[in-house]
């Protein structure tokens, strides 16, 4: 675990299995309440797609560390994980909040890893990466499609999207935080960070325009500390603990 | 499912109906022919045909709320990926289902409220809590394993439309019962407080599931309408009896003990004591077994069940606050679709 | 589990209005590329781009999909369905536009692409449908004009996944599953609590 810990492309591969475990934590719990049977199944086959990525992101780690992938998903303290703040927001079962993060994130997750399919010269985590991407594209339709439907639907659901987009929005910057511990971060990530984040909120303007919508996107001061740095929101402490209630009945067992 | 003539509305008596259709189709009927939409049918068929497809439609994604609560907590990425595809499959056989009674003539949105205002019913094996992950597997395991044995019968059914959609669901039930039986084998193979939580939830689940396939059937089962027009294939007895025939030798080989049980008004068991009639008897080659508390299951079905109110205002949650999204998707003008 | 799972939630009044539902989809599947599109189920959406979407995310993924073909329920035109195999009759021609035939193999069972006819109208094309494909093998037969059809390969954007989808079907535990039951009991007691599976999906 420490030695996983303290190289910079693993902490790096383990920000974005933490941004998908912790995406399809909160979305997998909508299943059976969405608004439509319909899109209640889309959305869910979404959420799985979200924790099978994990799945492949944490297996590649494991099989590389020796360790267990449950374990490196389940059994890190808080500290370890390097998910953004973005993704353990809740979304309170508001869809219009659901659908804005999901898009953010799923357009966000198209450029981080087509970008980490070339960051090394191991084929096995190129692979992994190429067969993750079509089903990232895939959300990234469905969700554009989504907001821009919902925002042209007439003026209650507008506003929803609007209130939805005003909340999130200035969130959004902190999703290209360096992850790690480290004090002076000098990974290929970070120096293309205003690069990532010139690209990804270009495109999502482009979508934006198309909703009828508005927002603005800042890319926060480096000295501006969240969850990719370890400083996560209280209530990820509370999701962590949820999420492992079980495997804490009678650690180490088989379930 | 079972009470499907629960929420059936007054609708021709057989006397009203055209005597040569009627016969004509009773006699299709007899000889083993499928009804399909096309055809001509009596009123009360159809009618008890959508009652029943409504309430099993109902009980799909009723269904889906108890499991639910344990996605967010399932112990590894398989077991939440699964859990999760369980419960969205529930949803998927609730959408079908919801598709068949819609053809026959009602709304999916009429049949959302009739369902949270409590004007419809559901199954209720789903008015009982799943207070611990054990419970997860006792639900795939028992439910899902009891829900196979009926609809396999009712694939056997008349109605076409019901049929081809009973068929489809039975390949995804067979998913459940797999992963089921796979969770209570990994914890009746595990640790001692494993076994004791698995033992905890099969105590609550095991009445449950014989009350299942409803109370026993009134004598002149077979001539009467659901039977006789084959929208019900098999009595309750008879198939209640073969789930004990084959899951009381599976339970007591996995070291699982049969007990009769107690249960106070919040679902938890306040008493156990070992349920003696479990034997086989050799010479009918049934199991015999002693009759859940059928005071409860009427108790239950009249809404004074654990869980009747919680499953209830959470689904009228769902209802509310997703109806800005439907409102928007139903009347939304679409600029072109973004090229992808 | 999430709060509001956990707490029960007090709701005041009358619900309020409902909506009225969204169009009626149909949606037929094909497991492998040369296979017929068989039927796979309907639902509701208010457009064909969602339908195409949900179908997708709904039927794709209930088993191996490569193609799925989607039309508006209201173009769906059956003809009469027969208690035996239907006769083929003579309706022979070729003129006026194109329509998908289905045939359903008998009551109860899955309406399935068996080709393509032209005719000039609705009934044209259902007798001209029976006259090419019934042989004997179908009780009833759907058209459907072929400009009304939605056919999506997964090419544009994906069906089928790419991850591992195991973990949703039976198959991903049957062998588990085996191992483990023997471990407590013997093969052939296996084999005998196995009877009431449904054998061919697992
Ligand atoms: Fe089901
Ligand atoms: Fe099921």
């Amino acid at each position: 675990m420490e030695s996983m810990l303290s190289n910079p492309l693993a902490v790096r591969i383990l920000s974005h299995a933490d941004d998908k475990l912790m995406l399809g934590h909160v979305q997998s719990d909508w299943t059976g309440l969405g608004p439509i049977l319909e899109e209640d199944i889309a959305s869910s086959a979404m959420a799985q797609d979200d924790l099978s990525h994990a799945l492949t992101l944490y297996q590649y780690l494991g099989d590389r560390y020796d360790l267990d992938p449950d374990v490196i998903a389940f059994e890190r303290s808080a500290e370890n994980y390097f998910c953004c703040d973005l993704v353990t927001q809740s979304d309170e079962f508001d869809w219009a909040g659901s659908v804005v993060k999901r898009w953010l994130m799923a357009t966000y997750m198209l450029i981080v890893i087509a970008d980490l399919s070339k960051a090394d010269d191991d084929s096995d985590l190129g692979a992994r990466c190429d067969r993750i991407l079509p089903e990232q594209e895939l959300q990234v339709l469905h969700l554009q499609r989504w907001i821009i439907r919902l925002s042209n639907a007439g003026d209650e659901a507008r506003e929803r999207m609007q209130l939805a987009l005003d909340r999130i929005a200035p969130l959004a910057g902190m999703v290209v935080e360096m992850p790690g511990h480290g004090p002076s971060p000098q990974e290929s990530c970070l120096i293309r960070r205003e690069e990532i984040f010139r690209e990804w909120t270009a495109g999502l303007h482009e979508t934006i325009k198309q909703a009828g919508l508005n927002a603005t996107f800042s890319l926060p001061e480096q000295t501006q500390l969240g969850g990719r740095r370890s400083r996560h929101a209280d209530h990820f402490k509370e999701q962590l603990v949820e999420m492992t209630e079980v495997r804490r009945v009678d650690p180490g067992a088989s379930w | 499912m079972i009470n499907a003539s629960n929420s059936a509305k007054p609708a021709p008596t057989p006397s009203q109906e055209d005597p040569e259709l009627l016969a004509q189709f009773e006699q299709r009927i007899s000889d083993g022919i499928l009804i399909e939409p096309g055809d001509w049918m009596p009123e009360a068929y159809r009618m008890g045909m959508l009652a029943m497809a409504e309430h099993h439609a109902n009980s799909e994604i009723i269904g889906a709320l108890p499991e639910g609560e344990w996605i967010t907590r399932a112990p590894s990425l398989r077991r939440k990926l699964a859990l999760t595809a369980k419960v969205q499959d529930e949803v998927g056989h609730g959408q079908m289902l919801y598709r068949v009674s819609q053809e026959l003539g009602k709304s999916r949105d009429d049949m959302l409220r009739d369902l949270v205002t409590g004007k419809t019913k559901y199954h209720n094996c789903f008015n009982y809590p799943a207070p611990t992950w054990a419970d997860i597997a006792m639900i795939q395991w028992l439910i899902d394993g009891a829900a196979i044995m009926n609809q396999k019968t009712l694939a056997d059914g008349a109605y076409g439309p019901y049929v081809r959609t009973m068929n489809r669901i039975n390949m995804e039930e067979a998913f459940h019962f797999k992963s089921g039986e796979d969770m209570v084998l990994t914890l009746m193979s595990g640790t001692k407080s494993q076994k004791k939580m698995t033992q905890a939830a099969f105590d609550r689940w095991w009445p449950v599931t014989l009350m299942f396939f409803g109370p026993a059937d009134k004598p002149n089962a077979e001539s009467r309408p659901p039977m006789r027009w084959r929208m019900k294939i098999e009595k309750n007895d008879s198939l209640r009896q073969r789930f004990v025939n084959r899951f009381a030798p599976a339970a007591q080989d996995l070291g699982l003990k049969i007990n009769i049980v107690t249960k106070d008004d919040q679902g938890n068991v306040t008493s156990t004591t070992p349920d003696e009639a479990i034997m086989l008897d050799e010479e009918s080659g049934n199991w015999t077994f002693t009759q859940p508390d059928w005071d409860e299951f009427w108790r239950v079905i009249r809404g004074n069940g654990p869980c009747n109110d919680h499953r209830l205002s959470l689904r009228r949650f769902s209802y509310e606050q997703g109806g800005w999204v439907r409102k928007a998707v139903g009347s939304g003008t679409i600029s072109t679709p973004p090229a992808a | 589990m999430s709060k509001i799972r956990e707490q029960l939630i007090q709701h005041e009044g009358q619900l309020p209005p409902g909506t009225p539902d969204t169009d009626h989809w149909i949606v037929y599947t094909q497991k492998k590329t040369e296979a017929p599109f068989k039927w796979a189920g309907s639902l509701n959406a208010p457009d064909t781009e969602l339908a195409v979407q949900f179908a997708g995310e709904h039927y794709g993924l209930d088993e191996v999909c490569t193609s799925i073909l989607t039309h508006h329920g209201s173009f769906a035109h059956d003809g009469p369905c027969g208690i035996e195999p239907l006769q083929p009759g003579d309706a022979v021609g070729d003129d006026g536009s194109s329509w998908c035939a289905f045939g359903l193999p008998r009551r109860g069972g899955n309406l399935t692409l068996v080709g393509t006819v032209n005719a000039p109208d609705v009934d044209t094309a259902i007798a001209r449908a029976t006259c090419q494909y019934a042989n004997g093998k179908f009780v009833q037969f759907r058209v459907v004009p072929e400009e009304k059809i939605v056919i999506s390969d997964g090419k544009g954007s994906l069906i089928w996944r790419l991850h591992d989808m195991t973990y949703k079907f039976a198959r991903g535990y049957s062998k588990d599953v085996r191992e483990k039951w023997t471990r407590i009991r013997d093969e052939e007691k296996y084999e005998d609590y196995r009877k009431e599976d449904i054998h061919k999906h697992f």
